[in-house]
């Protein structure tokens, strides 16, 4: 008896080791890297997703797959999807969600809604708009790359290191989404001269979960600076101050940022007085004319801070008023300082009518090579 | 290390850990989100005061029970509440110890379900787990006492784990400090009691310390401060992160909080986290059923705990499988943690008033 007693222990034992039987290949998966979603071209109540995931195979005739299928929603477009492919698809490592204009427009939580819920879904997927549809991108083949999506994911991640664009993922989307006194950015991606050359300088402003405008080039790289996200990247100027055309021109190269915000409610009026110090060091100076002298190099600093304030300004000031979204935060250290004050259904109305100064402190640190 | 004492005991020093053993466990997964709906930023507070609060009660707990060295659970409650009164608390402590295990393993399950295994069936999960808390509950409290001392290290990467994310948070998140205002700051510590939930087993465990001295009081408080710091600063580093907004709409905020960097080699953290947050669980499990199987132990008078653990596993087993979805066992959680507060708060307050009263005139009978 207890030798049959060990027996059926010992066969029970042996099932524990059967836990990987239903283990899949990876040559049995897609591995989905990028998802793009549009809006339906034939039924506009519906959208058009579309993954694309490596074939694995070294015999496939293309490296990559790209399948597409239509659904009321993200998660049954997948669904969709499933049963036009041959091999079990994964979400596992998705790296990058590109949104067609259109669907920016419309608006963008129901589809994070399902990338948040599925554990599979990362907190550090990037997300991008793209001008005209996703499914266009993402049959495209970049030179450098596979995927499109692994390509663009890189190119994100650049962008971001130098500052033109922020780096948006679907934790710090949702983030700013679920935050009173911040309204969600996002990087925009423009075609460049060819079909297959893309251009990272433009940000993508969203009210709640709306796409409702964008801004580009040296803006892009200002609304960084005001999100206090800047990590290096470059300002040029004309100096000494005057016109673009013929006065040198003066790049810095930004090295490192800090905010500091102080607010204040004085006769009922909401006052933000916004600091922006800058780390930087001389890139390019195109006057035949030493640098190496304290006083130019404090009057360099002059002309910086007066070109970041009028600059920053009228950046502010088309958020006021022509968009009345605040991208920025501000409504973050209102709600914190003055929280009688602070509505968050009105934040907007009350941010448009707000007082803001800007003050900038750039630090020249370096000069580079030349005198 | 392993201890000499045998035959049920454990030394002071396991004590301390199983303390801190038996708090960490499947609360830390709710824990922010869940005082965050009531204190908002100041969610830190609340679980701060909550902690200084039971390190008071606890410190009391030892105070009382140490009076009584030789005694029981059920032999102290007598002498200090009388008879029946102390077979209807432990009876009703048996009946709680079996429905927080059952959560704790209902807890496990959900998690093991949500990341690990899908498509594997809860009642195979739950059944696994129910029988690794047999295995090491058979041979008694000793044994328990010595896996806790192992498993308590797997805190330690949790610990570790809270700082990567902290390059994304944001300090602005705790303002307005105190803007919660003190009523709901003070309502935030009851959702929090779950997650600090556990302690009370000092009640039963005292007595089968073999080395009892002076310092298992102050040690036992330090174990319990401990765990509120690991606590507060896990709360606060979520809230930093996620803003009390995002943090209140995330169900099990602390896998999230991993997954916000991308981490060089390992690609997903939080895999990692749940590794070690398993052990710790177990831990936490193994250590809330000896209680309760060592209370029901001094109603029957049984010499063999085993024989207990044997009959009440099947229905700790049945009742994990009970709740239908995640938010009846949510539900089901609060309502654990309402329970602590009786064994955990009202039970030593009452106890240190019955020995007031009558107590220092039976100690001083008895000796």
């Amino acid at each position: 008896m207890r030798r049959a007693s060990k027996l059926v222990i010992l066969i029970l034992i042996c099932g524990l080791f059967t836990s990987c039987w239903d283990a899949k290949q990876l040559e049995d998966l897609y591995l989905v890297y990028g998802i793009g979603v549009d809006l339906s071209e034939e039924n506009p109540g519906k959208y058009l997703v579309t993954v694309a995931a490596p074939t694995v195979l070294p015999e496939a005739e293309a490296p990559k797959v790209e399948i597409s299928a239509e659904g009321a929603s993200l998660r049954n477009a997948q669904d969709n999807i499933q049963n036009k492919a041959a091999r079990r698809i994964t979400f596992n490592n998705t790296h990058l969600l590109i949104v067609g204009e259109e669907v920016a427009k419309r608006g963008l939580e129901q589809h994070t809604d399902s990338l948040l819920r599925d554990p599979e879904g990362r907190g550090t997927m990037k997300l991008m708009i793209t001008e005209g549809r996703a499914v266009d991108l993402m049959e495209l083949n970049p030179p450098a790359s596979a995927l499109v999506s692994l390509y663009l994911a890189d190119l994100l991640k650049q962008s971001q290191e130098t500052s033109t664009i922020p780096l948006t993922t679907l934790r710090s989307f949702n983030n700013a989404l679920k935050t009173d006194g911040i309204e969600p950015v996002m990087p925009y991606l423009k075609y460049g001269n060819r079909p297959d050359e893309f251009l990272v300088n433009t940000i993508a402003l969203f009210n709640s979960d709306r796409m409702i405008g964008k801004i580009e080039g040296v803006d892009s790289f200002l609304l960084i600076v005001l999100r206090g996200e800047v990590n290096d990247g470059f300002m040029s100027l004309p100096y000494p101050l005057g016109d673009a055309d013929e006065s040198p021109i003066l790049t810095l190269r930004v090295i490192s940022g800090k905010n500091k915000i102080k607010t204040e409610i004085r006769d009922a009026q909401l006052h933000i007085f916004h600091e922006v110090s800058l780390i930087a060091h001389i890139s390019e100076y195109t006057a035949p004319m030493t640098v190496l002298d304290e006083k130019i190099i404090k009057e360099m600093e002059n002309a910086a801070n007066l070109h970041l304030e009028g600059l920053c300004k009228q950046l502010i000031n088309r958020l006021q008023i022509q968009y009345v979204s605040d991208n920025i935060g501000y409504g973050r250290y209102v709600k914190a300082n003055h929280k009688d004050f602070f509505d968050a259904e009105n934040w907007n109305k009350q941010f448009s009518n707000a007082n803001i100064q800007v003050k900038g402190n750039v630090q020249i640190k370096m000069i580079g090579t030349k005198q | 290390m392993i201890s000499k004492y045998k035959d049920g005991e454990i030394t002071a020093e396991q004590s301390y850990l199983i303390i801190v053993s038996v708090m960490v466990g499947t609360g830390i997964l709710g824990l922010a989100r869940s005082v965050a709906e009531v204190s908002k930023q100041d969610a830190w507070i609340s679980v701060l005061i909550n902690g200084i609060g039971i390190s008071i009660i606890v410190g009391v707990t030892i105070f009382v029970i140490s009076k009584f060295p030789q005694l029981n659970f059920l032999e102290y409650t007598s002498y200090l509440l009388s008879k029946p009164v102390a077979y209807i608390i432990t009876s009703a402590y048996v009946v709680y110890s079996v429905f927080a295990s059952s959560l704790i393993v209902r807890f496990l399950n959900e998690m093991i379900g949500t990341w690990f295994l899908p498509r594997t069936p809860p009642s195979i999960i739950s059944l696994i787990i129910v029988a690794t808390m047999v295995y090491i509950l058979k041979d008694g409290l000793t044994i328990v006492g010595r896996f806790n001392e192992i498993m308590v290290f797997a805190i330690i990467p949790l610990i570790v784990l809270i700082f990567p994310s902290l390059t994304e948070a944001s300090l602005i998140n705790f303002k307005p400090i105190g803007g919660a205002g003190l009523e709901n700051i003070l309502k935030g510590v009851m959702p929090s009691f779950y997650a600090f939930g556990g302690y009370e087993v000092i009640l039963i465990i005292f007595p089968y310390i073999s080395n009892k001295n002076k310092n298992n009081l102050k040690y036992s408080v330090w174990a319990i401060l401990f765990v509120t710091a690991l606590y507060t600063v896990i709360v606060a580093a979520q809230i930093a992160l996620f803003g009390y907004q995002e943090l209140t709409g995330i169900l099990y905020s602390i896998i999230n909080y991993l997954d916000v960097i991308d981490f060089p080699i390992i690609e997903r953290i939080e895999i990692v986290f749940s590794f070690f947050w398993i052990f710790a669980v177990l831990g936490t499990l193994t250590i809330q059923q000896i209680a309760g199987c060592l209370a029901l132990q001094s109603i029957i008078s049984n010499k063999r705990v085993s024989i207990i653990v044997y009959i009440l596993s099947p229905i700790i087993y049945v009742l994990s499988l009970l709740p239908d979805n995640s938010a009846k066992v949510v539900a089901y959680s609060e309502k654990v943690g309402q329970a602590s507060i009786g064994f955990g708060i009202v039970l030593p307050i009452l106890l240190l008033l019955m020995y007031i009263i009558r107590g220092r005139k039976v100690v001083s009978e008895k000796s």
